[in-house]
C-alpha cells in the first residue's frame, strides 16, 4: 500500500502543474470533433480560449468558486500607451464604478472600453451563470500592442517623416463578487516592524 | 518671414544674404530628404556635416564654415538614450495617471448617471429633441427668414385651449401629449 500512497502523491504533484481541466473542453469524449478548421478569424487568441476551461464539479464542502469571464477586443484603432492609462484606472473597481468613471472620461478609448465591459457583463449573465450583473468586479484589465503599419507623414518643403498607425488590443477579466478591499498603504511603522524582524532573523553561520 | 532687402549699401546686403543663408542652413539641413529612398529617415535635427556642401551657395566663402559649426552647438540634444525603466518612472508617475472622479451622481428624473455640476445628458437630449420639433413648427408658421413676430410665443399641446393670459401671444400647436417636464404657465 506504500506504493499506492507514493503513486497518489505523484499524481497529486502532477495535477498541480498539469491541470487536465484545461485540456478537456466541454466535449471531452471525442477530441477529434473539436478540431477547428481554419476560419477567417485566422487565430483564436489565448485570451478567448480562457473562457473554455471547464472545472470538475466542486465537492460539497468546498467554498463556491467565483465565476470568471474573459473578454477582449482586438485591433482597436487607438494607441497602446494611451489605452494603458484607462486600463490602469479600471483595475480593481466594481463594474458599476468602472462604467461611471468611463462615461465621464473624455478619451476615445473610454468609449471603446465601456462597450467591451457592457458586452462582457451581458456574456456573464447569459452564458456564465452569473446571477446579478452588478455583482462583478474587474480582476484584470490589460492592453496589448496590435498590428502597426508604417505610413509617410508629409511635412513642409518636401520633407517627410514615417508615422505609425497604432492599434491596440484590450483584455478584461471579470470575476463575480464584490471588489477586494484596497491594500492599506505601507506606513513608516510597518517598515520599521519589517526592519526589526529582519534584524531578529539574523543567525550565526558556520558555528556550533 | 520675408525680409525685403532694399538697402543701397552692397556690403550690408551681402552680410544680410550671408546671415539669411546661415539661418536657412541651420534650420533645414535635411532639404534633400524628399528625394532619398522612401524609407530613408528624414533628418530634421542637427547633422550639418553630411549636408553642408549640398546646398551650395556661390557667395559663401570657405571661411564661413567654422561660423556655421559654432551656430550649431547651442542646440539642446539628449546625451544618452533614456532606458525603459526611466521612461516607465516618468510615464507611470501618479501625476500622470487618470484621477478617479468623485463627483458622479444619479439623476433623480431618469436614473442615468450625471456629474454634479453638469446637466443630465439624457434629460438634456430629451429636451433638445422636443425643442427641435417646436422650432420646426415655428419655421412652418413663419415661412421664411426675418418673419419673427414681436409678441411672445406660447406652445400648446393636444387638447389645450389658450387662456386669458395668452391673449396677444403667438400660439404654436404641437400634436402630442404634453411632456411631464414641460409645465404649463
Amino acid at each position: 500500500h506504500c506504493s499506492s500512497l507514493s503513486a497518489g502523491a505523484w499524481a497529486r504533484g502532477l495535477l498541480t502543474w498539469a491541470r487536465p481541466e484545461r485540456w478537456l473542453p466541454s466535449c471531452s469524449l471525442f477530441p477529434l470533433s473539436c478540431i477547428h478548421t481554419s476560419t477567417s478569424l485566422q487565430q483564436i487568441g489565448k485570451w478567448e480560449k480562457k473562457n473554455r476551461i471547464v472545472y470538475p464539479p466542486q465537492l460539497p464542502g468546498e467554498p463556491r468558486r467565483p465565476a470568471e469571464i474573459y473578454h477582449c477586443r482586438r485591433e482597436i484603432k487607438y494607441s497602446h500607451a494611451k489605452m494603458w492609462y484607462l486600463a490602469k484606472l479600471i483595475q480593481g473597481m466594481s463594474i458599476d464604478q468602472a462604467l461611471a468613471q468611463l462615461e465621464f472620461n473624455d478619451k476615445k478609448g473610454a468609449k471603446v472600453i465601456k462597450e467591451v465591459l457592457l458586452e462582457a457583463q451581458d456574456l456573464a449573465v447569459r452564458k456564465h451563470n452569473v446571477e446579478f450583473k452588478s455583482n462583478l468586479h474587474i480582476a484584470a484589465s490589460l492592453t496589448g500592442r496590435g498590428r502597426y503599419e508604417k505610413r509617410i507623414r508629409y511635412h513642409a518643403k518636401g520633407r517627410f517623416g514615417i508615422m505609425n498607425i497604432n492599434r491596440c488590443h484590450y483584455f478584461v477579466k471579470l470575476v463575480e463578487g464584490p471588489p477586494p478591499p484596497p491594500e492599506p498603504p505601507r506606513t513608516g511603522f510597518d517598515q520599521a516592524k519589517e526592519y526589526v524582524q529582519q534584524l531578529r532573523n539574523r543567525t550565526l553561520i558556520h558555528t556550533l | 518671414a520675408l525680409v525685403v532687402v532694399g538697402s543701397p549699401l552692397p556690403r550690408l546686403r551681402a552680410l544680410l544674404q550671408r546671415c539669411w543663408a546661415r539661418l536657412e542652413r541651420g534650420l533645414s539641413p535635411g532639404a534633400f530628404g524628399g528625394q532619398s529612398p522612401p524609407w530613408g529617415p528624414a533628418l530634421a535635427v542637427q547633422a550639418p556635416a553630411l549636408l553642408a556642401p549640398a546646398v551650395s551657395d556661390g557667395s559663401e566663402s570657405s571661411a564661413e564654415a567654422p561660423g556655421v559649426w559654432e551656430s550649431m552647438l547651442w542646440m539642446a540634444v539628449p546625451k544618452k538614450r533614456r532606458s525603459i525603466e526611466v521612461n516607465r518612472c516618468r510615464r507611470r508617475h501618479p501625476s500622470k495617471l487618470i484621477k478617479v472622479k468623485r463627483n458622479i451622481d444619479v439623476c433623480p428624473e431618469c436614473g442615468n448617471l450625471k456629474q454634479k455640476h453638469v446637466l443630465c445628458g439624457y434629460c438634456y437630449a430629451k429636451v433638445k429633441a422636443e425643442t427641435q420639433q417646436i422650432r420646426m413648427e415655428i419655421r412652418k408658421k413663419e415661412g421664411g427668414p426675418f418673419n419673427a413676430p414681436t409678441v411672445e410665443t406660447v406652445v400648446l399641446y393636444d387638447g389645450e385651449k389658450p387662456t386669458e393670459k395668452d391673449e396677444g401671444k403667438r400660439i404654436i400647436e404641437r400634436a402630442r401629449k404634453r411632456p411631464s417636464w414641460f409645465t404649463q404657465n
